[in-house]
């Protein structure tokens, strides 16, 4: 992948948006407050990296709603106090959404179903399961699980290296061969299979991979919120998209950044209190919201059409 | 010899499509083998069966003496098959160097993973080995121009250092003096022993070229010569299973004096650069050059999909083209470059794509008037002689060759007083090619005009009464006459100013 000042747009954006703040509520904007932001981010975030990763392959995952409730579900209700048992709980939360991510990825590739059909099932199916295990909302959560994760090392927040990690995960994934297969499947199926690339297998991997960063967001959003609710999940499924969509992705495939979604998760997020802090009525941020969504995604997507403009008949 | 490559009995069907019908076939390494046939002969059923991307039903391949089982292109791709595909397999969205060491364990360093500034060199080495010259290995594959994707594509393949070379059509797309370049570096890897199994539809390739040819003839192998031995009149014939008396029609020409288009001064960049011509009632005027000297954003102008500078007159009014729509409101009617993704829709039947542009003169009361669709599809199939099933035949189960028709006919159903036909040969067989000349001789004496791009120059000197040849955007010489011959196109191509050229426009 080539760097494109394309790609620099949704940083230029969050930028833009810190400055506005800035200017609105000059007191606000301090290095806690950014930590504060950050843990409340972080669920979206990583629900975006997952759907990021599946549309890079041509697909979308509509069942992380049901794994993130599901897992939030679990974990606010069966977690105890012992340490032991909550790192263990933790790992097996997070295998659950591998598993369940899995499921998705066997049935896509093996049954040769469609991601839209087969994902919207499965939410139903693993949302209907959180509904079952906590039909109401309620909060259960040991105090040491939400102090470790909202926890500072030397000032920083663990969500804050949590980001990092992934960031740095996806440096090494567009230069080691697993990222280059997913960009390639997504870009061109069927050369992707002419060059020997395992599709099905890295399809399997991807959906996988969705499914545990859902289960972290569902972790995280435990002890982010001290609570468990069993319809938690189901706001993550479309701003997800619309994270990784102003971060650069395409529906189509073959086209994203996971670094782009997480910025994309935070614009997202930001947005919303622009507008409350610019005193807009809670009424109308929802439209306001909307209107400068459409506009961000039609900058982001504007240099992609200048550039097949300028290539018609090449 | 050990080294070579034995097919036995091999058979593949489609559905009730016998593709291949117990085939068998031997190539030798230090040789280079031809593959003739029409389009839906199984040629290409065959190489896809040796490359692991489809599975045969039944017999055997042996290479080496050893016994082959591929259930995926990787199993052939590990074994020393490298295939060169016709409809290639390069990343869009990857870079160049990307993709000729993509899915290569060779390429990671000792992290696993791989640098861009070291792929880049390997890649410029690579390049210098292949002599390769004048594309950048940072870029993005899908900005490069059809010849440089293929060279690519050759590139890729070779890289692995297969024993068994075998390409699809690889020049159909390449410019010619990278036909040449190919041609050249196949002779010296056929010397240092690959077996190198080669796919034309360009008979005087294959008599450059090949040691040994095979023709198919549906689904069978109909015969095995040496090129030495044989000619090109007894390879069509094979290929046909039938005498053909004439390729090409009789040279006719039904031109009048009054002009239909005329274009002034048109300027896009430097793609093109003050184009200026006249094309005339009955006229089928070639435009010829190298690929991608601005032939393409020339015939996207005419039909109103790129934008340009410069003034355009049909029947002597100014007019300003802005969409497709308005194209064929005005008449003009194009035949696209790539079928599967600009002239066609897959899942639509013949006859829905055929009548796609005129459904609007079809309608009566608010619905389509099946009766009058019906009578004009089958008239259009039946001047153009499309086989298939029926109408309602889907055109994605249709051969290469007939999808070709369908365009056609999809686009005389508008009537248009002007065709643009954008290398509609490229890839079709050679009986499909003839009934297409055929076709553009008769549409030219009822009055319509052609404006016919082709990169074969036999195809612009035998159906052509002029040809506009293009060099860097600009028209470099109109011949016509005793001018019109193969060298002076060459000459033109290269950018030499051809002399005593007939400058009538």
């Amino acid at each position: 992948m080539k760097l494109k000042w394309a790609n620099l747009i949704p940083y230029i954006i969050i930028a833009f948006i810190m400055v506005i703040i800035g200017l609105l509520q000059p007191t606000i904007v301090r290095l806690d407050w950014v930590g504060i932001k950050t843990d409340s981010i972080l669920p979206l975030a990583l629900a975006a990296v997952g759907q990021t990763l599946v549309m890079l392959v041509g697909g979308i995952d509509l069942s992380m709603g049901g794994v993130i409730s599901l897992t939030n579900s679990l974990a606010a209700i069966k977690m105890t106090d012992n340490p032991i048992n909550i790192i263990l709980f933790t790992i097996g939360m997070l295998l659950l959404g591998l598993l369940l991510g899995a499921i998705n990825g066997l049935i896509i590739v093996k049954l040769k179903l469609q991601p839209f059909i087969v994902t919207l099932i499965t939410w139903f199916i693993y949302g209907g399961l959180a509904l079952w295990v906590l039909p109401t909302d309620r909060a259960n959560v040991p105090q040491k699980f939400i102090d470790v994760l909202l926890a500072r090392i030397a000032g920083i927040p663990v969500s804050l290296l949590i980001i990092l990690g992934i960031v740095g995960w996806w440096l090494y994934l567009q230069r080691a061969p697993f990222g280059k297969n997913i960009l390639a499947i997504g870009s061109n199926e069927r050369s992707a299979y002419l060059s020997g690339v395992n599709v099905g297998r890295v399809k399997i991997l991807v959906y996988s991979m969705s499914g545990l960063f859902a289960a972290c967001a569902g972790v995280y959003r435990t002890a982010q919120v001290a609570s468990g609710s069993p319809t938690a999940g189901n706001n993550f499924i479309l701003a997800s998209v619309t994270a990784a969509v102003i971060g650069g992705a395409s529906l189509a495939g073959g086209k994203g950044s996971i670094a782009g979604s997480i910025i994309g998760a935070f614009i997202l997020k930001l947005l919303g209190d622009l507008l409350v802090f610019s005193g807009i009525s809670s009424y109308w941020v929802s439209l306001f919201q909307g209107l400068l969504l459409i506009t961000i995604i039609a900058v982001v997507s504007i240099t992609e059409l200048v550039r097949r403009r300028r290539e018609v008949g090449a | 010899m050990a080294e070579d490559l034995v097919m036995e009995n091999i058979s593949k069907s489609f559905g009730e499509v016998k593709a291949l019908d117990g085939v068998d076939f031997s190539a030798n390494c230090g040789e280079i083998h031809a593959l003739l046939g029409e389009n839906g002969a199984g040629k290409s059923t065959l190489i896809k069966i040796s490359s692991g991307a489809i599975k045969k039903d039944s017999g055997s391949i042996k290479l080496s003496d050893k016994q082959l089982f591929l259930r995926t292109p990787n199993d052939a791709i590990n074994i020393g098959i490298g295939t060169i595909y016709q409809d290639l397999s390069l990343i869009p969205v990857l870079t160049v160097a990307e993709n000729i060491y993509f899915n290569k364990q060779d390429s990671l360093n000792r992290w696993g993973i791989t640098f861009n500034k070291a792929l880049y060199q390997k890649t410029l080495n690579a390049f210098e080995k292949f002599g390769v010259s004048g594309i950048n290995p940072s870029a993005v594959v899908e900005e490069l121009t059809l010849s440089e994707k293929q060279v690519i594509e050759i590139i890729k393949v070779l890289s692995r250092d297969p024993k068994l070379l075998v390409l699809d059509e690889p020049t159909s797309s390449l410019t010619e003096d990278r036909v040449e370049w190919l041609l050249k570096l196949l002779r010296q890897l056929a010397k240092e022993g690959k077996i190198i199994i080669f796919i034309s539809h360009r008979m005087h390739e294959v008599e450059a070229i090949a040691d040994i040819v095979t023709v198919f003839r549906n689904g069978k192998n109909v015969g095995t010569r040496k090129m030495s031995e044989t000619n090109s009149d007894e390879l069509v014939s094979l290929m046909l299973g039938r005498e053909v008396a004439s390729y090409f029609p009789k040279k006719e020409s039904f031109i009048k004096e009054e002009v239909v288009l005329e274009a002034r001064n048109l300027s896009f960049n430097h793609m093109l650069q003050n184009v200026s011509f006249k094309l005339h009632k009955g006229e089928v005027l070639g435009v010829g050059g190298l690929v991608g000297q601005g032939q393409a954003v020339l015939f996207l102008f005419l039909f109103g999909i790129a934008r340009a500078v410069g003034k355009i007159f049909i029947d002597g009014r100014e007019t300003n083209i802005r969409n497709p729509k308005e194209a064929m409101n005005n008449g003009i009617a194009l035949i696209p470059e790539d079928r599967s993704t600009e002239g066609l829709i897959f899942s639509m039947t013949l006859r829905e794509n055929i009548t796609l542009p005129i459904l609007k003169n079809l309608k009566s009361h608010g619905l389509i008037n099946f009766g009058k669709e019906k009578e004009i599809v089958s008239n259009l199939t039946e001047i153009l002689r499309i086989k298939a099933e029926s109408m309602e035949s889907l055109v994605s189960a249709l051969s290469g060759g007939n999808q070709q028709k369908v365009i056609i006919a999809k686009m005389l159903s508008i009537e248009p007083k002007v065709l643009l036909m954008y290398d509609s040969t490229r890839g079709v067989d050679v009986g499909t090619k003839a009934e297409i000349f055929k076709l553009i001789k008769k549409l030219a004496s009822e009055g319509k005009s052609i404006i016919y791009y082709s990169t074969t120059l036999d195809e612009l000197v035998n159906i052509c009464d002029n040809v506009i040849v293009m060099y860097d955007g600009r028209i470099i010489g109109t011949l016509s006459g005793k001018n019109l011959v193969k060298e002076n196109i060459i000459k033109a191509s290269m950018g030499e100013k051809v002399s005593d050229l007939d400058t009538r426009v």
